[in-house]
């Protein structure tokens, strides 16, 4: 067991892995310095450019140099410019909240994972081509060495030494480096910032392109899955705090290594699964621990906006002449459309109501978005792990033959407490920090819990006797999304919603007034959570099943971008948002809803309240 | 020295900025004139600040026009104003944290060409800015704007906490600016001793210019 | 003016130190605001009054001494704690909240109070229920006082700046404050709002209330303090009757 010649082959073997999630490292962190934004879309540019690749290789027959030399030396770094330039520059230009450019970014993902499923479909592909064929070398004392594996280890340095060089010895690295340090005086001093941005961005797309092509033949490719372990190397650039190449490159190639080295060790009893569970996930353990641990002591973080007072979002504000979340609420036409529209599958036969069994669960997590992000200004991007939650636990409960009525209640109370308690180290975050650790459990819960057959083997969710027929089941879930639209108006009526939106509008004034900033956030946290856990009892009890892949991060991050394109304070938006969403996909391909918010979300901050907002802007009162 | 010397470095028209929700200024007219120094006095608030950044770029009036050298700049970004010789010294945070303070002057020109006007500079080049004490700091942010040679300097309260020797410098190199055709405008919260009496003074109030004329008059009355 | 009981209302900071950076901006501050009166905090931009005043009112923990309210040690609460205790404040840089009405922004620095009813009926109480008549006596009250009463209904965010320096002194008095801290609040005022807010100040410290006022409007501090502080560079240099400070020739440099 203690062979260390053994330690040392599983740490080459290691390399390859951790290579890329350096490079990834490296590449979020120089885009943020130069941009100021965190590339949450990196996995959406990643799987985009490995397809690009796959398509040109093996479908129309390039050699795979020339296949490479075209996707990241023109595609990848066409595509930074034109993110830039249609999407970043403006959000840039009118210094839009951190909660608008976390939503742009979330669109830019969801649009290319969306257009990838369009393009080439869903299913897994195993000819994915290798940039470096996979040779090794026997070394002295007979270790294997893979050649790609030196190839990626020797490009990460070479790429980290070069940006070194640039900034220290170029003009343009200098300028670059004034940029990174205070854009304004940059501009004062007669530097394009634009111009450095998106530079910046033609970086960050190239090495995320690299990053996909680099992973892909390792995994399955398939729409969802490399975009997702493209996002985990996040942790890299978290645990370097956005600022340090060389700690990216160090903790990128000890994940990597120590990912390796834990294969190893491969215990038996209990504990195996779990720990085979955190060998395969991690980087996901490792970007929930680089989130949470507390952001405070970096230099000068404040000053950038991620964590002052511009931090919360300005998502969807109104002038305040038409009746703000405070004030009355528009019950108007568009909510009897709304119910209209809810109520209309009653009347249809048992098909059609089972085709939109979803939408009230799907409108329920949307309506906790609604709570969680419209009302109470965080970003929380864990929405779906906790409706994720609900569907477990109810499928738990079901299968010990709890009643369903007591199901639903033990398991909302239940997350509403759990929400509470997570929220506790949550929010007190805010803008990024929280959207990046709410996005991480989002992550660790799918990883460790609803992919693994320890907690979800075995499960059977039946419907009580009652509810066996769709007619009555979609009635009971209008009941429950009723309750919640209900719960959802009455804060934003009260006092609670008074002071959610005095936080949301001066939080150091609202502190000032009396209001217990941290209570109320935890509060409507907790809310929401519990909103969202009602959301996913009912997906379980609709299909009759535990389905692990509706809960996946990614679908999360869609229902959040959905939300916000619909309009942020808007109930009736987030019910019609469930429709559009469910409908789209039916109607047309996979992934086209995905395309449709994505460009909407990628677009958001020209379209300010989403689309709620410009429709109620068109349609005086 | 007569105003019409050489006509208008900038000039701002009615201008209307706002902050957010706030309007910071209801309509100001604003002149730079070549060959002359300026002031804009007023107390905390009633908008020195805003009037500079709206000359440099940084903020867009959504009412009224900017023209540099007789040219609408209204729209133009800050960066493309800078190249036109509109150069601001902010009143604080002037220098970039993690840049040297030869990479800092570099930017605009040849580090020592500085060091020839400000000869303390010279020991400091290899100094990151971050590490230098506030008084070094403004002297930085002041060499590295003289250094662009620009046609208009915008200074926001630059004797803050420079030696009084390096103050006594500073307004003599103002004057010798002006007197070389190019246009200055400072902030105050009164008009200077120092200020020549051809100094185009506008005081501000809450947003509205409220005098204007030189600083000579100003005496007399 | 006989509102000097000592103790009741005071509220003192004793030694306060708070650094940025690792530089002392509020260096080792002595001061109490004493009950009934308009207490003055005047000093150069930059010599720390706002840093001074966010450790008063708990925005910003101070990195040593203590703040006493009462003879209370109140250092370490929170600051919606301290404004439920009774320490309200108004900000330099205006703090309303625009999506608000004029009458709801007023109503949020009203209601905060803990309600007094246990278990659901509080919970109920916070999320739904109609404001108590108590709170609505005090946001009639606070319009009222500051003549807003005509603009009640209409959001903030559609007002001017000095309209909105009065809302948010509103909110400050209808949490019925015990002590009242002003940060700078004849910015973006003209001769007649400003008037009207001393005499409001005047009539707050009347009542009781200790004042706090940071001003940079000498006249308007004259007109109103009795006592005054000048603080330049984080320390307090000069300290005494608001007529010996103003005339002494150190303070009169800083200007």
């Amino acid at each position: 067991m203690a062979d260390p010649g053994l330690a040392i082959d599983f740490a080459l073997a290691g390399v390859a892995v951790g290579s890329a999630a350096a490079l990834s490292g490296v590449g979020l962190v120089v885009c943020y310095r130069l941009t100021g934004v965190l590339n949450l879309a990196q996995g959406g540019i990643a799987v985009f450019i490995a397809y690009l690749l796959r398509e040109l290789v093996v479908v129309r027959g390039w050699p795979v140099g020339w296949g490479a030399v075209l996707c990241l030396l023109v595609v990848a770094p066409g595509l930074g410019v034109l993110l830039q330039l249609a999407v970043f520059g403006p959000l840039q230009r009118r210094q839009a909240a951190i909660g608008e450019v976390v939503v742009a970014c979330v669109g830019v993902l969801v649009l290319l994972i969306g257009a990838v499923a369009a393009i080439w479909g869903t299913t897994p592909l195993t000819d994915v081509p290798s940039l470096v064929p996979a040779r090794t070398v026997t070394l002295p004392g007979g270790h294997l060495l893979r050649v790609d594996a030196v190839a990626q280890l020797g490009t990460v340095l070479v790429i980290a030494v070069a940006l070194w060089a640039i900034g220290r010895w170029t003009g343009f690295g200098v300028r670059a480096r004034a940029v990174s340090a205070d854009p304004t005086l940059a501009e004062l001093a007669g530097v394009n910032a634009g111009r450095v941005a998106a530079a910046g961005w033609a970086f960050g797309s190239f090495t995320a392109g690299l990053v996909g092509v680099l992973l892909a033949p390792l995994v399955l490719l398939d729409p969802y899955g490399l975009p997702l372990l493209v996002m985990e190397t996040l942790a890299v650039a978290v645990a370097a705090r956005l600022q340090s190449l060389p700690i990216a490159v160090a903790v990128g190639l000890a994940l990597g290594i120590g990912q390796s080295e834990l294969t190893w060790l491969h215990p038996g009893g209990t504990l195996g699964p779990l720990l085979d569970a955190v060998q395969s996930n991690l980087f996901a353990v490792a970007l929930l621990v680089a989130a949470l641990v507390p952001w405070g002591f970096v230099e000068g973080f404040t000053e950038q906006g991620l964590l002052g007072g511009g931090g919360v979002p300005q998502l969807g504000r109104r002038r305040g002449g038409d009746a703000g979340w405070g004030s009355s609420w528009g019950w108007g036409w568009a909510t009897a459309v709304c119910a209209l529209a809810l109520l209309t599958p009653l009347a249809l036969r048992a098909g059609g109501v089972r085709a939109v069994l979803t939408v009230p669960a799907l409108a329920l997590i949307l309506l906790s978005v609604v709570l969680v992000t419209g009302g109470g200004g965080l970003v929380s991007l864990g929405q779906g792990a906790f409706a994720g939650l609900g569907a477990l636990a109810a499928a738990l409960l079901a299968s010990g033959r709890v009643p369903v009525g007591a199901a639903l209640v033990v398991t909302v109370l239940g997350l509403a407490t759990a929400g509470l308690l997570i929220g506790r180290p949550v929010v007190h975050r805010r803008g990024l920090v929280l959207a990046l650790v709410t996005f991480a459990l989002a992550v660790g819960l799918s990883r460790f819990v609803f992919e693994q057959p320890y907690a979800t083997a075995g499960l059977t969710v039946l419907r009580p006797v009652f509810l066996r027929g769709d007619h009555a089941f979609y009635a009971a879930e209008l009941a429950v999304l009723a309750v919640g639209a209900l719960l959802v108006a009455a804060v934003r009526r009260g006092r609670l919603g008074r002071a959610l939106v005095a936080m949301r509008d001066h939080e150091a004034g609202a502190w000032a007034a009396g209001v217990a900033v941290p209570r109320v956030k935890l509060l409507v946290f907790g809310l929401g959570a519990g909103l969202a856990g009602a959301g996913g009892v009912l997906l379980a009890l609709g299909g009759e099943a535990f389905d692990a892949s509706v809960f996946d991060p990614v679908q999360g991050l869609l229902w959040f971008a959905a939300v916000v394109v619909a309009g942020v304070d808007s109930a009736v938006g987030a019910v019609l948002a469930a429709f559009a969403l469910v409908g789209l996909d039916a109607a047309t391909v996979p992934g086209m809803s995905a395309v449709v918010v994505g460009a909407l979300a990628a677009g958001a901050g020209r379209l300010p309240g989403g689309l709620a907002g410009r429709v109620r802007r068109a349609v005086p009162g | 020295m007569s105003p019409s010397t050489g006509g208008l470095a900038a000039e701002l028209h009615g201008v209307r900025v706002r902050y957010g929700r706030v309007e910071r200024l209801h309509g100001v007219d604003v002149r730079c004139p070549n060959g002359r120094v300026g002031f804009l006095v007023g107390r905390n608030g009633s908008g020195r600040s805003t009037v500079l950044a709206t000359l440099a770029g940084l903020a867009h009036p959504y009412q009224g026009r900017v023209t540099v050298a007789g040219r609408d700049v209204t729209t133009l970004a800050a960066h493309r104003r800078a190249a036109l010789g509109v150069v601001l010294v902010p009143d604080r945070r002037a220098v970039f944290s993690t840049l040297t303070v030869a990479e800092t002057l570099g930017l605009s020109g040849p580090p020592e060409r500085a060091a020839a006007r400000f000869p303390e500079l010279t020991a400091l080049f290899g100094r990151l800015c971050t590490d230098l004490s506030g008084g070094q700091q403004q002297l930085v942010a002041l060499a590295r704007a003289l250094l662009a040679e620009p046609a208009l300097l915008l200074l926001d309260e630059p004797e803050r906490g420079l030696a009084p020797a390096v103050v006594a410098r500073l307004r003599r190199l103002l004057t010798d600016r002006a007197l070389a055709g190019r246009a200055v405008l400072l902030t105050a919260r009164t008009v200077p001793r120092w200020a020549p009496d051809d100094a185009l003074v506008h005081v501000l109030e809450r947003g509205r210019l409220v005098w204007l004329g030189e600083a000579g008059e100003l005496r007399q009355g | 003016m006989s509102g000097e009981r000592t103790g009741a209302g005071l509220l003192a900071g004793r030694g306060v130190l708070r650094r940025l950076g690792g530089v002392p901006v509020v260096d080792r501050v002595d001061l109490a605001v004493r009950p009934g009166r308009v207490t003055a905090l005047v000093g150069p931009n930059g010599a720390g009054k706002s840093v001074l005043l966010d450790c008063l009112s708990g925005l910003a923990r101070p990195d040593g001494g203590r703040i006493l309210l009462d003879d209370r040690d109140i250092t370490r609460a929170p600051c919606h704690r301290r404004a439920r205790l009774g320490v309200a404040r108004t900000f330099q840089q205006v703090a309303v909240f625009p999506e608000l009405t004029v009458a709801e922004n007023v109503q949020v620095g009203a209601e905060q109070q803990r309600p007094s009813r246990p278990g659901g009926a509080a919970l109920r109480a916070r999320l739904t229920a109609p404001p108590a008549v108590a709170v609505r006596q005090r946001v009639a009250g606070a319009l009222r006082l500051l003549g807003l009463t005509p603009l009640a209904d209409r959001p903030a965010g559609d007002l001017p700046l000095g309209v909105l320096r009065l809302v948010e002194l509103a909110r400050a008095l209808a949490g019925a404050p015990r002590v009242l801290l002003v940060d700078e609040v004849s910015v973006g005022l003209d001769a007649g709002q400003v008037a009207w807010v001393a005499r409001v100040l005047a009539l707050v410290a009347r009542e009781g209330a200790g004042v706090l006022l940071v001003e940079h409007d000498l006249g308007l501090v004259s007109r109103l303090a009795e006592t005054a502080y000048v603080l330049d560079g984080g320390r307090v240099v000069a300290t005494g009757p608001i007529e010996r400070v103003l005339a002494d020739q150190r303070v009169r440099r800083l200007w």
